[in-house]
């Protein structure tokens, strides 16, 4: 596929649900990377009760609140909508709420609610609310998978979340904790990608931003392992400022004793 | 009193007057912290033997107080927390600073605080502007909120009001638990916190709307991100439903919108009994919905609608908001706006030629930015824009990426320095206050 034939597709799911730590931003970033280096882009907005598309296109699950997040969960149980997408050779990206929809359980309001199970991994509650500016650093398995990571390995991004996710056998975390301040998953890791099942196809984190806003290259290696091709590079001064200045801010953290945040990370 | 509250109010007002004396606005929450260590129950004693109207919401929250307190000054001297010191010690501060003639109260209070103050104020009214996502970095995610909201206003005294929107479900949800309520129908369009029912969690009947853009401009009139753009016919969002007026519905638990006693219609604010004209000094539909709800409360307490518009046709906006200042090389008006509900309201007022925007992501203002993206900017495509604050750059991703044009100048004086003409300076709570500091020296 080149430039100016098929337009390329991008899936927001369920904004309405998963849409309130502006998460969508990393769609219309997706979107707006397409467009300017001459490709038509079909950007599809999923309400809960509309069919979800099944094709080859980028599949984005964002953020959203406790009943939020169940509601969503409902909806994409009823559907093998995202299965289907995998298999005509989707990319599924999930932040914070989304990564844990696409493990197999996540706490709901009466005890573990029942995820997707993309992604062989499991969400409980954490002691405490993790939130603060988090920098991390890609994973080999990220970086097979997604080889633009290669050249700037680092994540920054914003957590904000009360859970804890752990991984299964064969899911690699997308990235490890850099500096003290950061919880992520709580072990020192931060998201989770996929193995062979899902061929790498499937990730998620908890970084917000949005996390493809703070980090291009992030974006551009889910339109390239979309496409299958590499992407003429973007320059784009605001996006360069913005990422240096944010892993500059992200100080090792003094850890408080008061109020419900781990570290202390600007 | 017993001898500690006694030495502790003493003590409160002793701090106030000093903090006052040093600088005008001071003391505006450190006396009321002084008190509440000694006596904890300091609100509850300061709040006894007086009338008492708590004001919240994620926005309008000084605004409405600020009219409120003009509508019911007919009555008496009233004690107001006026600057928008809005937790318990500024609560305190404002009634320690009041006199004792002041017998009634009108205090706005932060959305997170209300419950406590709830149940420590034994209000006669409780005014409810809205909830939507704002400063989520404190935990403060609207389902929750609305939650404890309902469980303190299910404790409230028999005779005990409550003003709220029924337009606003998760607000709605709240207030029905109040022993008696005034639905005031604003109007207010923001609908993207709205999606569950908040009795069951089940997805609300929403009127559903073709949106072809991002989520970012959801509910707004539909701005074209890029001409080719297409969007399946499977898509919708929901999103603003203002002028369609349709109530919302839960279709599995049957919870629907309230029916409104009182429902505003531009200026005008419609009652059983009559109408009355809201001619105000505040832009913005969003402040006739201020003045109506701020209306309603005080006609609750004996202020007849007709008494109370006349009033508030007189009233200056509170601490800042849309001031109008000279600039080096031209004129600014000041506009406060801290999260997506209060930015679209603000952008929807824009009309002059340069537009500066000054961001910052402190404590106040909150943590993280995301909710930038939440935002509708691509309507300011057009004007001039000027991106400034510490976190500026931040901004200048989400402008760049709305292929929006704009000069970055992170310092706010020298950003000031660039307006040529007339400009509307939208800025979150940091540098909104920095900045009328600057303009008020500069004055």
């Amino acid at each position: 596929m080149t430039a100016g034939t098929d337009p390329v597709a991008i899936v927001t799911l369920l904004p309405e649900l998963l849409g309130t730590y502006g998460d969508g931003g990393n769609g219309a970033v997706l979107e707006q990377r397409l467009l300017w280096r001459g490709f038509e882009v079909e950007h599809h907005f999923v309400s809960p009760r509309h069919e979800i598309p099944v094709q080859r296109a980028v599949y984005l699950l964002g953020g959203g609140e406790d009943a939020a997040q169940e509601a969503a969960a409902k909806v994409l149980l009823q559907t093998s909508a995202l299965r289907h997408a995998l298999d005509a050779g989707a990319v599924i990206v999930g932040v914070c709420a989304g990564l844990q929809l696409l493990g197999h359980s996540f706490p709901g309001r009466e005890g573990p609610h029942p995820g997707l199970g993309l992604l062989n991994l499991v969400t409980e509650p954490g002691p405490v609310r993790a939130v603060g500016e988090i920098v991390t650093e890609a994973s080999p398995a990220a970086v097979a998978s997604l080889p633009l990571l290669a050249s700037d390995p680092r994540f920054t991004g914003f957590e904000n979340h009360a859970g804890r996710t752990h991984r299964g056998p064969g899911v690699a975390p997308l990235a490890r904790v850099l500096g003290d301040g950061g919880v992520g998953n709580g072990d020192g890791t931060d998201g989770a990608i996929g193995g062979e099942d899902v061929d790498g196809r499937v990730f998620g984190t908890y970084l917000h931003g949005p996390v493809l806003a703070r980090n291009p290259a992030l974006a551009d290696a889910i339109l390239t392992r979309l496409l299958g091709h590499e992407l003429p590079p973007l320059d784009l001064p605001e996006v360069t400022s913005l990422r240096s200045q944010r892993l500059a801010a992200t100080r090792p953290a003094r850890t408080t004793t008061a109020g419900n945040v781990v570290g202390r990370r600007s | 009193m017993a001898p500690l509250p006694r030495l502790a109010e003493t003590l409160g007002r002793i701090a106030q007057r000093l903090l006052t004396a040093v600088r005008p606005g001071g003391g505006s929450t450190l006396p009321g912290r002084l008190v509440l260590a000694l006596d904890p129950l300091a609100l509850q004693r300061l709040t006894r033997d007086r009338r008492v109207v708590l004001v919240s919401g994620t926005n309008g929250k000084t605004t409405t107080t600020h009219l409120l307190a003009a509508a019911l000054a007919t009555q008496g001297p009233v004690a107001s927390n006026a600057q928008g010191a809005n937790l318990l010690p500024g609560l305190v501060s404002a009634l320690l600073r009041a006199p004792r003639t002041a017998t009634t109260a009108v205090l706005e209070t932060d959305e997170r605080v209300l419950p406590a103050a709830l149940r420590t104020c034994s209000p006669a009214a409780v005014v409810l502007l809205n909830l939507s996502r704002d400063q989520l970095d404190r935990h403060h995610e609207v389902a929750a909120i609305s939650h404890r909201w309902r469980d303190a206003i299910a404790a409230l005294p028999p005779d005990a009001v409550v003003v709220a929107d029924p337009g606003d479900p998760n607000v709605a949800w709240a207030a029905a638990a109040a022993p008696r309520v005034a639905w005031v129908a604003t109007g207010n369009p923001w609908r993207l916190d709205s999606a569950l029912c908040p009795r069951c969690g089940s997805l609300l009947d929403l009127p559903e709307r073709r949106c072809p853009t991002s989520p970012t401009v959801a509910g707004f009139p539909a701005v074209a991100v890029s001409p080719t753009v297409a969007v399946s016919p499977a898509v919708a969002v929901a999103g603003v439903s203002a002028s369609s007026g349709e109530p919302w519905a839960c279709s599995s638990c049957g919870l629907a919108e309230p029916a409104p006693d009182l429902r505003v219609h531009g200026q005008r604010l419609h009652a059983a009994d009559g109408d009355v004209t809201l001619a105000l000094r505040l832009p913005g539909s969003f402040n006739v919905g201020n003045a109506a709800m701020a209306a309603t409360a005080a006609l609750a307490l004996g202020v007849p609608l007709p008494q109370t518009a006349a009033v508030l046709a007189d009233v200056e906006a509170p601490e800042g908001r849309f001031r109008e200042f000279d600039l080096p090389h031209g004129r600014a008006r000041l506009v406060l706006a801290k999260n997506p509900a209060g930015w679209a309201a603000a952008l929807d007022l824009v009309a002059a030629p340069t537009v500066v925007l000054a961001v910052d992501a402190t404590a106040a203002d909150g943590r993280d930015l995301s909710w930038l993206w939440d935002v509708p900017f691509e309507v300011l495509a057009g004007r001039r824009l000027v991106v400034t604050g510490p976190r500026a750059a931040d901004l200048a991703v989400r402008l760049r990426y709305a292929d929006l044009p704009h000069l970055l100048c992170p310092d706010l004086a020298a950003a000031l320095d660039q307006v040529v003409g007339q400009a509307d300076v939208l800025a979150t709570y940091a540098p909104f206050q920095q900045l009328r500091s600057q303009l008020r020296d500069a004055a």
